[in-house]
């Protein structure tokens, strides 16, 4: 209501400012932050050496088989051991981080550029386009978010392209939903009607007005949405519908590890604990990033 | 504001029969509700009244910030309510507003510079890529409201309240607009900064030439800023008249427990409240009769069924109250029979 | 005169990422039994800062109460341990905070509101609870039926009624009223007062009325307390501050505000604004903006004075009495 501002002071200046230190500030934010720097790291590294090596790298060490280490334990030669084609675990792995980072990241943006720009129409007319885009939202998310991805690559084929059509559709609703709300509580203030006071159209107010001031609860959403949206396509993959074998998903190894559980544990722990690590480093930036840009908590 | 001399000259601004609705699913929320004046060129007219009377609501429809559900308003005699989007966008540059709340009433994304900027790059007067035209002529706004310019660059969560509505002040004034709704501008400030900002607006006025509509709840504020007051009460017009006269002698029931409300700051001055009995409540579903039955301390049994409407009491003074009706011709005998 | 409050040389300051926010510089305060005290001060002077202070409601660890004393009754309630002060709030000091609407828990009745604080302090059964706290609805005009109904369903005027209903439930000593009506409509805000004044003739609980509205202290307050950048700057009987006024502050303040029953052509601002809390200056905090400055001013601080009865002031250049008005 009434925050008692110093007269002109210049500590941290623009709100993205502001926010950033707010951010830093968050020991677990930060961590989360660097994991997914590391893992975009060495999603890159394995992309630039299959460039450079023309694949020759990953015939040789990912795909070709090597039936005399087959199921081999974690060693020095191999860090995580080896599948049951006797492949390097280790190096499968780290292959396999550029599926779930980028399909995963890739699905959550889609859903963003296609829900959100309806959302925002949806809040700032009400309506009767309000409720005509609404039901049809509704109408997405009644159908469970798993199922739907499965009927989808069910239907469509299992190609990278089709992946992400189906964990995307989903989302378009949730991101509708938050994109909604969110110009909805901006649409409210007087600096809107401002705007059209001076003579600004429709357009204009929504795209210099609102949006920037509407932009962090879907920002959070997309950070928040990617881990849930990696677990997602392990999950296809697990179930055959997603990444095929031989390409190193996280998810399609897992297939394979259920069988050589009581023996080859190391199969299933390690890309389950990369997954696990993947998806908590996603939801504490999220979570930071949320906590940055909530002007609640900000004094 | 003698009606007598306006419908001649041309006041910059007439409003006439104005109706704004609202549609609710208890009824219509009549907001502002058949409600007529006028304001002369490089006059200011005041508009006060509590929570509800719809006085911001007012403000707003007559700049078409809200749509008007029936009425004229006239603006240098043209009904502004038939034009077109092209030709209301031209009417922004001779319309504008000052908005209440110096907090919400900027974008917190954009600096002082780009706040005042947007409507000169939006009406086309500069092009965006005329920096230095640009500066000069927010520069030289900033100097009209006393704003540093140090500020330039500045974002409104880095200023006070008075520094903030000093820059919608300039914002509104980019346009060199004739008439400006006054929202409450100095409602949300501290004492001492209110007197700077209502200097302000003060000599802006006289310099430039501006016609106010000066909304308020306060009464003391109004006085000494008005040429003429309206006093509203749930959307209807119950008292208008020039400042003086309503001051010192209110004829109104509202207006007189309006004026007793207010208390005088200083103590040897023993104030006789009029208190009223009960809240202010919403104007839903009201029709046409007088509003303040129920509340109103000379209320009759024959209020409740009189059809609304404005007696000229004595000259230049109007009030819309059964106690003064025309069957009343000289209404200060008859009033003692009620008081 | 017994005082039933007192406050010496109080500081408050909150450590925050942008710097130390000095928020009191050494406050000194007297209340007496019965009395209303007016404490006026604009954004940022510190006025609920103090209110919270009292309550020891202030957030820890950014605030922090550096130095002073508050005597409540006689006893230092800056020293008391935290239980002995929950037995206290509510019941023997009681705070009215200024948004009603969000002072009141939306999830639980009006009724039911009222009755906790008595259940609380006053270790009664809930049912005797319950027919005080309908009691004091009466005392505050609302109707006993609407007790069951829920804070959204009423005004804003009869919420502030709830909310001053909770405060006086266990008759308090002392109530701290915090811009009690800054949020009501004017004729509302009548209404609000006028209850207030005749509660307070019949319970005699003696008043901090934290207000910016000099009105409302010229009606309501028996003595005044003016505080300017975490400090008083000048205080005395509702008489002294209004018709003897001695500190610059308090006669630009009286000259900035639109007067209902004068005929003014021109208001007369105090220029600037107050100091920025985070840097405390040398000398007086007021000289920037003081007409009246001298060399002292800007170097040396003022302490506060008395100037005969309860008159104090805190200035190197008193107004002298007949002088002339607030120069340019």
């Amino acid at each position: 209501m009434n925050p008692k501002t110093s007269p002109a002071t210049s500590r941290a200046r623009t709100p993205f400012e502001q926010s950033l230190k707010q951010f830093l500030k968050n020991k677990m934010a930060v961590a989360g932050l660097v994991t997914v720097l590391l893992l975009f790291g060495v999603a890159l590294a394995t992309i630039v050496v299959d460039l450079a090596t023309d694949n020759a790298f990953y015939n040789n060490h990912i795909i070709e088989q090597d039936l005399m280490h087959r199921l081999a334990k974690p060693s020095m030669k191999h860090l995580f051991g080896c599948d049951e084609f006797g492949r390097d675990l280790f190096l499968r792995i780290l292959w396999g981080t550029k599926y779930s980072l980028f399909i995963g990241i890739g699905a959550i943006i889609l859903s963003l550029l296609l829900g959100a720009p309806f959302g925002m129409i949806a809040g700032y007319y009400g309506g009767r386009i309000d409720n005509l885009i609404m039901r049809f939202m509704d109408i997405i998310l009644a159908v469970p978010f798993m199922l739907l991805a499965m009927a989808i690559v069910a239907a469509l084929g299992t190609s990278t392209p089709n992946l992400l059509i189906a964990l995307s559709v989903s989302g378009i609703a949730r991101f509708a939903r938050i994109a909604r709300a969110s110009v909805m509580t901006v649409k409210d203030n007087e600096f809107v009607e401002a705007a059209r006071a001076i003579g600004a159209g429709d357009a204009e107010i929504l795209l210099k007005y609102i949006l920037p001031n509407a932009l962090s609860p879907n920002l959070v959403q997309v950070s928040l949405g990617v881990g849930n949206s990696i677990l997602m396509v392990a999950g296809l993959s697990y179930l055959g519908l997603g990444v095929q074998p031989p390409h190193p998903e996280w998810g399609t190894i897992l297939t394979s590890a259920k069988i050589y559980m009581r023996d080859a544990w190391h199969i299933s722990v390690f890309p389950g604990a990369f997954l696990v690590v993947a998806v908590i480093a996603f939801n504490l930036f999220g979570d930071g990033l949320r906590d940055a840009l909530d002007p609640k908590l900000k004094k | 504001m003698g009606n007598d001399l306006t419908e001649k000259d041309g006041a910059l601004l007439e409003v006439r029969n104005l109706k704004k609705y609202f549609d609710t699913p208890r009824g219509p929320l009549q907001a502002v509700d058949d409600v007529s004046f006028s304001i002369e060129r490089g006059q200011t007219l005041g508009i006060v009244g509590e929570s509800g009377c719809g006085k911001s609501t007012l403000g707003r429809t007559i700049l078409r910030l809200h749509e008007a559900t029936s009425g004229e308003i006239l603006f240098e005699g043209e009904n502004i309510l038939g034009y077109n989007a092209k030709r209301l966008k031209k009417l922004r540059t001779e319309m504008q507003i000052i908005f209440q709340d110096p907090y919400s009433s900027l974008n917190p994304r954009m600096t002082v510079s780009q706040a005042i900027a947007a409507p000169l790059i939006l009406q086309g007067l500069y092009r965006k890529s005329d920096r230095a035209g640009i500066e000069a002529r927010v520069g030289e706004l900033m100097d009209l409201v006393g704003l540093a310019r140090r500020f330039v660059n500045s974002y409104p969560h880095e200023l006070d309240g008075g520094r903030r509505q000093r820059i919608g002040i300039a914002r509104a004034l980019s346009l060199k607009p004739k008439f400006i709704v006054c929202d409450e501008p100095v409602s949300a400030l501290d004492v001492s900064i209110q007197a700077q900002v209502l200097n302000l607006m003060q000599d802006l006025q006289a310099e430039l030439g501006l016609t106010y509509m000066f909304i308020t709840h306060d009464l003391s504020v109004v006085k000494h800023i008005s040429d003429n007051i309206v006093v509203m009460y749930l959307g209807q017009v119950v008292e208008r008249t020039r400042p003086n006269a309503l001051f010192e002698h209110p004829l109104h029931p509202y207006t007189k427990a309006l004026l007793s409300a207010i208390p005088i700051p200083d103590p040897d001055v023993k104030q006789e409240k009029l208190i009223l009995k009960g809240e202010i409540s919403s104007p839903v579903n009201m029709g046409t009769v007088c509003r303040f039955v129920g509340r109103c301390p000379n209320c009759t049994e024959a209020c409740r069924t009189w059809e609304y409407r404005e007696i000229e009491a004595e000259p230049g003074h109007f009030v819309s109250c059964r106690l003064y009706g025309a069957q009343y011709p000289d209404h200060r005998k008859t009033r003692e029979e009620f008081v | 005169m017994s005082h039933i409050l007192e406050i010496k040389g109080l500081r408050v300051a909150f450590h925050t990422d942008d710097g130390t926010v000095h928020a009191l510089n050494g406050v000194d305060l007297e209340l007496g039994d019965g009395e209303t005290l007016g404490l006026v001060g604009e954004t940022g002077a510190g006025k609920t800062t103090l209110a919270k202070s009292v309550m020891r409601l202030i957030p820890s660890p950014q605030g922090v109460i550096e130095a002073g004393k508050i005597l409540f009754e006689g006893r230092d309630i800056l020293r008391i341990n935290i239980s002995e002060m929950r037995g206290i709030r509510g019941n023997r000091i009681s705070m009215i905070f200024q948004d009603p609407m969000s002072a009141l828990n939306p999830v639980i009745t009006i009724g039911d509101q009222i009755a906790e604080v008595i259940r609380v302090h006053q270790k009664v059964s809930q049912k005797e609870a319950r027919e005080r706290a309908l009691v004091m609805l009466g005392t505050v005009g609302i109707s006993a039926d609407r007790a069951g109904d829920y804070p959204h369903q009423f005004s804003g005027g009869m919420k502030q009624r709830v909310v001053i209903a909770i405060a006086l439930a266990c008759n308090p000593t002392l109530l701290i009223a915090d811009e009690p009506t800054t949020a009501l409509d004017v004729t509302i805000q009548a209404q609000v007062l006028e209850m207030m004044a005749n509660l307070k003739k019949k319970s005699g609980t003696a008043t901090i009325l934290i207000t910016h509205d000099l009105g409302i202290v010229a009606q309501m307050c028996e003595s005044v307390a003016i505080l300017y950048a975490g400090e008083i700057v000048e205080s005395g009987t509702v008489h002294d501050i209004f018709k003897k006024t001695l500190h610059p502050y308090t006669e630009g303040l009286l000259a900035a505000i639109p007067k209902i029953n004068e005929n003014v052509t021109r208001l007369q601002p105090i220029d600037g604004l107050m100091p920025d809390p985070t840097t405390l200056s040398e000398g007086c905090a007021f000289h920037e903006r003081c007409t009246y400055a001298t060399d002292v001013c800007r170097t040396k601080r003022p302490t506060l004075e008395m100037a005969g009865g309860r008159h104090k002031v805190r200035c190197f250049h008193p107004i002298a009495k007949g002088s002339a008005s607030h120069g340019k």
